[in-house]
Order: C-alpha cells, then structure tokens, then sequence
C-alpha cells in the first residue's frame, strides 16, 4: 500500500531521460538545455500583466 | 543629475536585472543605478530612493522602471545604449530559442503543447511561485521549487497537496536537487553512485555529496525539501516522503539526511520512521554532535565532512570502528608547516577569523566549530554556544558571515552567483588590524559563477597589499566545495586561488580547525 503511494516518484527517480520544463530564471534553462533535460523553458512573466486584482479573478474563473 | 526610463511589457528575471545594473553602475558617467519590475512594493522603493515621478505612476509588475544618477547627457546616451544592447540581447536569446518551435508565455500553455513533461523547474519571484506550483501539481508534475519568499502557509498547501498526489514538492527554498544523475539549481557534478541524500540544506548537500564524490562514491540522488521543512509548522512533509523513496530505491544503499537541527518534535517523528529502514541512515544535523546511540543503523555524524566519511566507511563494509571526524590534532599535523609560518608572520594585535559565506550551511558550521574554540564567536546561526551579530556591517572579534542572508541579497544576486558584495567585504575586513584570518567558502558547480575564484582575485590581492602596508600579513583559508568534472574546472579554481597565496581545503571543517590553530594563543 505504502509503495502505491509513492509509484510516480519512484518512476521518476528511475527515469532515464527527464522531460523538464522551465519556468523562471534563464540561467537554469542553460543549465537544463547542457544536461539535456530541457524541454520548454517558458517565456514567463508576470500573468495578468502583474493585476494582481484581474489575477484573483482569471484564476477563480479557471476554477 | 537623475533620470527615469520607463520599459513597458520588458520583463527580465532577477538575476538579470542585476547583471544590467552592474553593467551600468560601472560605466564610468554613472553613480547610481536602481532597476525594478513595476510592482507597488518596487514602486514604493524606488520612490523613497528618490528615483520616482509621474512615469512611473501608471508602470506595472510587467514593466521596467530604470533610475539613473548620471554625470551628463553623454552619460546618459550611453547607459541609454547600454540598456537597448542589454535587452536586445536578451531579446535574441530567447528569439533563438524560439526558433525551433513556440514560443510559450505561460506554464499553463506550455502544458497544452508539451504533455510528457515529468518535472517543473520554478524560481519565479516569490509572490508567483505558489500558483506556477499548483498548476505544476494539477498537472500530475513534480516540482522542483527554487523560489523563496513564499508564505509558510502556502508552502503547506503545495507539500500536502503534492503528498496527496503522490507528487515531489521540493521546496519553497529548495537550492539544490539530484535526480539520477540530473542536476537541479547549485549542484555539481558529481558521479552515479549507491548514496542518497535527504537535504533541507542545499549547501550541505553540496559539501557532502562532493566529499563523496572526491572519495570515489557516487550519489544516486539528491531529494531536496527547501529550507522550512523541519520546522514544527510544515512537520517535515518532503523529508518524509524523501526518506522512504530512498528507503525503496533499488540504486540507494546508504541514506544521508542533511539539515540545520530541526524541530525535536519533528525529529522524533522521523526517527522513529527511520528506526525501521534496513538501510543505514547517516544523520547530519549541522550545529549538533548526536549519536543515536541504541539504533542498529543510524549514524549520528559531528560534521557535514564526516557523514561523507561515514558514507565512503560503511560502503567499505569495513566492520571496523567508525571513522573519526576530521579533528584538530590532524590538521595541525598535516598542515603543520604552513599554519606555523602563518602564526609566525602575525603581530600581536592580530587575533581574528573573519567568516565570509556563501553558503548559510557552511557558515554555521563553521561557527559551530569554531565556538568550540573560542570564547565568544559571533554569527547568526543561534547556536547555544554562538553570540548574535550585533552590526552586520561592521564585524567585531571573531565573526562568521552568511553573505546569502536577506540583509545583504535584497536588491543584489546571490553571492554563489556573484561576487561584488563578498569582495567589498574582504577589502573592508582588510582594513581592521586584529584579523589575522579570512576564511571563505567557494562553491562550484552548476549554476555557481563562472569563475568565483577569479572573481574574487583582485579583492585579495588588494586586502592583502593594504594590510601589508601597514606591516600586517592577512592570511585567506578556503574550502574549496566542487568536484574534478563540474564546469568551472577544479584544477584551475585551485591554481588561481593558491598562486594568490590562499590555503585550500576540501572539506569545511578543516579549514575551520586550521583558522582556529593560526589564531589560538596555545596551539597545544
């Protein structure tokens, strides 16, 4: 049962190629990209145009 | 003369941003420099800094607000260019690696168009984190989460949430991971191999896993649980799940379980989990020397270099006694002839260590040792035998520094990344008479600077010529934390910093001890 519980984090650690993506600092995204790990590094910025009011609300709409 | 720019939708992440305002503060028509993303809190700094009008006023979180001090108008044309050669860059960066396919802004589409993604990588700003790290969840990936300056409560709901999924949440605060041989954040690298470890410390993982590395045993994975997770409110949630993944993965034999002393409740509760693996479990709490007597396999270890002794012994299945810590008597034996001529060069005056970290597991440590040794050692760890910082700006007696505290990373990159603040501080430390000792740590690794040793060069160098001067000798002991493959190049870290005449060591607490031996007025 225990080992049940934790199925998805044992495959991962026994993954040969991890699939990553990115979402932040571009520094680790090169890091990721010369580990060959890296799948998408996102554009990211703040969502909403940094709203934080409008944030509130997409995200209670996505709910 | 100041001046405003305003750039609107031009985001860059913090480290960056501080790459372009270190670009710019150095040119030569430039004295003050303040770039913030348009966020309330960064518009209420800029304006109390005296940078701030009208144009900032309507300026968003996806902006950028740039405040000069600036000699001239041909200062100003040229941070001006400096800033559109800076962003263009950036520009081109990212648009090459767009080439080959979209360009995604957000997690969520990404997610549409990547579905066998395992694992996200986030180290967003703090206020964003949390929500990048639900969709992470709700999307059945792992997460690793470099970001801090998210709530406790929030760091709560992700780790229980992520438990409840049968997910890996590692972190808020969480600086350094390995999975199966992939590094994560600050990392080196280091070879496969049977030891795994549990970190609630990332430096500490590094020391340790390096020192297994330079001892010939690999590391199968780091599981890192951020900074938080063995304080009482979050109870140790990623550490437990780390321990029994570690506990049931076929490559881990040995288990090493690495933090700053948690909460005792929170101990006692893993170490009755831990009591029933048949796997050893090496515990190193840094700042605590207890054994676990009375458990066939848990290991109390007295410092981050002896769990790696542990680890490199049980391997060997040498049913002899466990080994020794490095101690005092061994440094001073082995490094006898150099730490006798630095004693001899001091003057009486000089009786100081001056600490100066990068890395806050290591400067605890380190003043954890130390305090064994001398009365009064003062550092921010809180240690029993540790007294507090009273001027973190100007050090008194013996002082050890975490230079990746808040007080000095607030607007700057962090000293693993940078080093600006850390060679200030040696040249201001340099000016005081009684220190007779700089004991630093320099990290290598992925995502480290590029050349930290080098970096730092010129401040030595100069620390040493001032004290000179004034018929002093100032005397730099280095652990050197890396191993021979990571991407800064081991051998030639060492040759910089020994050709400006540091003493190296590979393991923190034998650069500590040889520190103490060179000042102690007895070295008995």
């Amino acid at each position: 049962m225990a080992k049940d519980k934790f199925q998805k984090i044992n495959k991962l650690l026994q993954m040969e190629k991890l699939k990553v993506i990115n979402v932040g600092l571009q520094r680790f995204a090169n890091t990721y990209k010369q580990t060959g790990v890296l799948v998408i590094d996102v554009n990211w910025r703040p969502p909403a145009g940094g709203d934080k009011e409008l944030r509130d609300i997409l995200s209670a709409l996505n709910d | 003369m100041r001046r405003l720019i305003l750039r609107e939708n031009t985001y860059i992440d913090s480290v960056n941003l501080m790459m372009l305002s270190d670009r710019l503060i150095k040119k030569k028509n430039v004295s003050d420099v303040a770039i913030l993303t348009g966020t309330p809190a960064n518009k209420k700094r800029l304006r109390e800094a005296g940078f701030y009008s009208d144009k900032f006023e309507s300026a968003k979180p996806n902006d950028l607000c740039i405040g000069l001090e600036v000699d001239n108008e041909s200062g100003l044309e040229e941070a001006k260019q400096e800033i559109e050669v800076f962003l263009s860059g950036q520009f081109k960066a990212r648009e090459k690696q767009g080439e080959s396919r979209q360009e995604f802004r957000s997690l969520q589409t990404a997610l549409l168009n990547v579905p066998d993604a395992n694992l996200v990588s986030i180290s967003v700003p703090g206020e964003y984190a949390s929500s990048e790290a639900h969709e992470a969840l709700d999307n059945n990936l792992h997460v690793f989460l470099f970001s801090d300056n998210v709530t406790i409560e929030e760091e709560i709901n992700l780790k229980r949430d992520a438990s409840e999924k049968g997910l890996l949440m590692m972190g808020p605060d969480c600086g350094t991971a390995l999975i199966n041989g992939n590094p994560f954040g600050f990392c080196n690298d280091l070879n496969s191999g049977p030891v795994g470890l549990v970190a609630a410390s990332g430096t500490g993982a590094q020391a340790i896993s390096t020192q297994l590395n330079n001892l010939g045993i690999g590391v199968s994975h780091i599981i890192g649980t951020g900074g938080r997770d063995l304080n009482s409110e979050v109870g140790g949630i990623t550490s437990k799940v780390g321990l029994q993944v570690l506990r049931n993965d076929p490559s881990t034999e040995i288990i090493i379980f690495v933090s700053k002393p948690p909460s005792p409740e929170v101990e006692d509760v893993l170490i009755n989990e831990i009591e029933h693996f048949s796997k050893p479990v090496i515990i190193s709490f840094v700042g605590s020397s207890k054994k676990y007597e009375g458990f066939n396999n848990i290991y109390g270890s007295e410092n981050l270099s002896h769990a790696a002794l542990i680890a490199t012994s049980l391997m060997k299945d040498d049913k002899k006694e466990l080994p020794a810590p490095h101690s005092y008597k061994e440094v001073l034996s082995s490094t006898q002839r150099e730490l006798l001529k630095i004693r001899k060069s001091l003057n009486p005056v000089q009786k100081h260590i001056r600490g100066l970290y990068s890395g806050g597991t290591l400067a605890d440590e380190a003043a954890y040792i130390l305090s064994k040794h001398f009365t009064e050692v003062h550092a921010g760890t809180g240690f029993d035998l540790v007294a507090p910082i009273n001027d973190w700006q100007e050090s008194y007696g013996h002082t050890i520094i975490d230079l990746g505290d808040d007080r000095f990373t607030k607007n700057r990159p962090h000293p693993m990344i940078d080093s600006e603040i850390r060679a200030n501080r040696i040249i201001k430390e340099s000016q005081d008479e009684s220190v007779a000792v700089i004991l630093m740590d320099i990290v290598l690794g992925y995502n480290a600077a590029e050349d930290p040793a080098g970096a730092l060069l010129g401040a030595i160098k100069e620390g040493r010529a001032r004290a000179a001067k004034e018929g002093r000798s100032l005397n730099f002991i280095v652990h050197l934390c890396g191993t021979r493959k990571d991407p800064q190049g081991w051998n030639d870290q060492r040759k910089k910093l020994q050709d400006a005449g540091c003493l190296l060591f590979t393991s923190n607490v034998e650069a500590a001890l040889a520190a103490a031996i060179i000042v102690k007025d007895e070295i008995g």
